[in-house]
């Protein structure tokens, strides 16, 4: 299964979304304005690292002054630090191709966004994360902070670029390896001695792994019947973010996507919540542009759709009608 | 060396991108003396061997001395006692008891600071959720440090003596100084309390690292200028959605086992922990509090 593991990592690395890139009305200086831009923005990159692209297309359109390159999506400014892919999962419930994202040069949002002085903020939001991946998976981020400079310098540029192979050259090194895949062990039996069902030796073995995961919740805050019909967000508060591990008990049972989900957000697991309707609250679950079925095993999840940073960042919307436990 | 639970290899030597004690400094474990300010800073509080935190204002020399001892002491504790669950960590459940008995302490022996309130954050989704909120002391004023403003003064008269009714002016006008906002939110990947602080002028400007820079006890500012990036950051607060500053936490454990070696109380931890975050603002516990 290994060939197979391989395949859908790289269509995460391969993903992309087309993005037609307009330049906010009150930054045009030129008449006729310039038309937008068509560009692939990959999945697990991030917006800012599209300024040596932009930039120079729209460069001749800008007025005298200083530029900070940041994003809107329908009067929302993006967040920069979430990856491109998340982003277009969390904010766009119907995928529109192309997405449709303004570009600003000026009056940078500084009490919504984080500052962002160009790749380098990026980088380092990058290596912040995956040193908390890191310390999540061992208890110690050192093995990030251990890294040599050339490692850690090739590591971003694999990322940036996209280039797969070098990233697993270099991450290898980490040996941030988190869980083993229980869904190659079974449908590939023989690449491990078959377990003997013995509880003295599963409580030996038990063993409590972390994993690192980004949760962001869209509460849509009134029915809908399909995601067309979802608003867009004006503000950030109606998606909550919840950055909290996944603690895996191996209990000779697979652990599921749906035990993943639930032991982060228990509330709309509860026997009175799932009772609600035969979908309950939580409404879509989406990882990397896909809706993958609660029952896969959660270590395959991880293994293949996480991002480069080591985290597995995790869409679902939910739809609370009335405050619930009141 | 090998047979301590806190070796070296725990501690790293290599400089952190991120970490207040060894931004852009190093950590330097026993056999090296600390030279580093980043250390100075961490033992600006005067820690007695036996670990309660005192304030020594009038005998500044002693923290050098300090660093050893509590590490020299640390160090026989470490030795001594089972380290299997002293990892300095904390559950999310021990950090709000923790913080309700820190909040407690504080409002009862700091009378006429502000308070540190719980703030409950478990309906925040509209439903009902375990353990959600943040530990939260508003408006605390930092005069602007008249010692600077005496120093702009004096070179300023050296060069334009006309100016300096002006900027006389100017600086009594900011004589209320600024105001701070702390919180205290626990990270579940880090498994520790951090630091987020948001700070203004009394007009409500908020203050850029540099402002906020010339709030600090010079020692702080020292380190600050060693590091910019990594001291004190810009991130996201995950309560309220917008950028705070924070003192990022990723070596945070590591000096709080140093500190909890022989008081593994969840009680006490959050008293620990201030004693040395505090320290960044110049926030100094009263001694009643460190009391058991």
């Amino acid at each position: 299964m290994q060939g197979g593991e391989k395949e859908a990592q790289r269509y995460v690395w391969d993903g992309a979304i087309p993005l037609q890139v307009h330049l906010h009305d009150s930054e045009v200086t030129t008449l006729p304005p310039p038309p937008p831009a068509l560009i692939l923005a990959p999945r697990i990159g991030y917006l800012p690292l599209l300024s040596s692209q932009l930039k120079p297309f729209f460069s001749g359109a800008l007025p005298p002054g200083v530029d900070t390159i940041w994003f809107e999506y329908k009067g929302l400014p993006l967040k920069w630090y979430i990856p491109t892919g998340v982003l277009f999962d969390l904010l766009c419930a119907e995928p529109e191709r192309p997405w449709n994202l303004t570009v600003h040069f000026r009056g940078y949002p500084g009490n919504i966004l984080i500052p962002c002085d160009g790749e380098d903020s990026v980088k380092w939001g990058y290596i912040n994360s995956l040193k908390e991946a890191a310390y999540i998976i061992h208890g110690s981020s050192k093995n990030v902070m251990n890294m040599s400079q050339p490692d850690q310098v090739e590591l971003w540029r694999s990322v940036m670029n996209g280039k797969l192979e070098t990233y697993n050259r270099i991450s290898s090194k980490l040996k941030l390896g988190i869980i083993e895949d229980d869904f190659s062990e079974k449908v590939n039996p023989s690449l491990k001695p078959p377990h003997t069902v013995n509880e003295t030796e599963a409580t030996t073995t038990l063993k409590t792994s972390r994993i690192p995961v980004r949760l962001y919740l869209c509460n849509t805050n009134q029915d809908f019947e399909n995601l067309e019909t979802v608003p867009p967000f004006d503000t950030w508060d109606q998606i909550s973010y919840i950055n909290r591990p996944v603690e895996i008990n191996k209990e000779g049972k697979y652990f599921t996507l749906y035990d993943a989900v639930k032991s982060i957000l228990p509330e709309f697991f509860h026997p009175a919540a799932e009772e609600e309707g035969k979908d309950g609250v939580i409404k879509v679950v989406r990882i990397q542009g896909i809706e993958p079925k609660m029952e896969i095993p959660f270590s395959w999840v991880v293994n293949n759709l996480m991002n480069p940073d080591y985290f597995l960042h995790i869409c679902v919307y939910i739809n609370v009608g009335r405050p619930m436990g009141t | 060396m090998t047979s301590y639970s806190v070796n070296e290899d725990d501690i790293s030597t290599k400089p952190c991108r991120c970490n207040v004690f060894n931004s852009g400094a190093r950590w330097l474990p026993y056999k090296q003396k600390p030279e580093s300010r980043v250390l100075r800073l961490l033992l600006l509080p005067t820690i007695s061997p036996s670990y309660s935190l005192i304030n020594h204002p009038s005998r500044p020399g002693r923290h050098e001395m300090v660093w050893l001892t509590i590490f020299g002491a640390s160090k026989s504790a470490v030795m001594a006692s089972d380290q299997a669950t002293l990892d300095g960590s904390l559950s999310s459940t021990d950090f709000q008891n923790s913080a309700n008995a820190f909040a407690q302490k504080w409002n009862k022996f700091n009378s006429g600071f502000p308070e540190w309130s719980w703030i409950d954050c478990s309906n925040r989704l509209g439903f009902h959720r375990v353990t959600e909120g943040y530990l939260s002391l508003q408006h605390v004023l930092f005069p602007r440090s008249i010692e600077e403003e005496h120093d702009e003064g004096n070179s300023n008269d050296h060069q334009e003596p006309f100016d300096t009714a002006t900027l006389v002016q100017s600086n009594s006008d900011s004589n209320d100084g600024d105001w701070y906002d702390f919180h205290v939110v626990y990270s579940s990947s880090y498994r520790v309390p951090v630091l987020y602080f948001h700070a203004q002028t009394s007009d409500g400007q908020p203050l850029n690292v540099g402002e906020i820079e010339k709030n600090l006890p010079s020692k702080s500012s020292d380190v600050l200028m060693d590091s910019k990036w990594t001291f004190i950051t810009q991130q996201e607060h995950p309560y309220l959605n917008r950028p705070w500053y924070m003192l990022h936490p990723c070596g945070t454990s590591e000096w709080m086992k140093l500190l909890l070696a022989d008081h593994n109380s969840t009680d006490r931890y959050l008293v620990s922990w201030f004693t040395v975050v505090g320290q960044v603002f110049g926030l100094k516990l009263p001694l009643e509090m460190l009391k058991s």
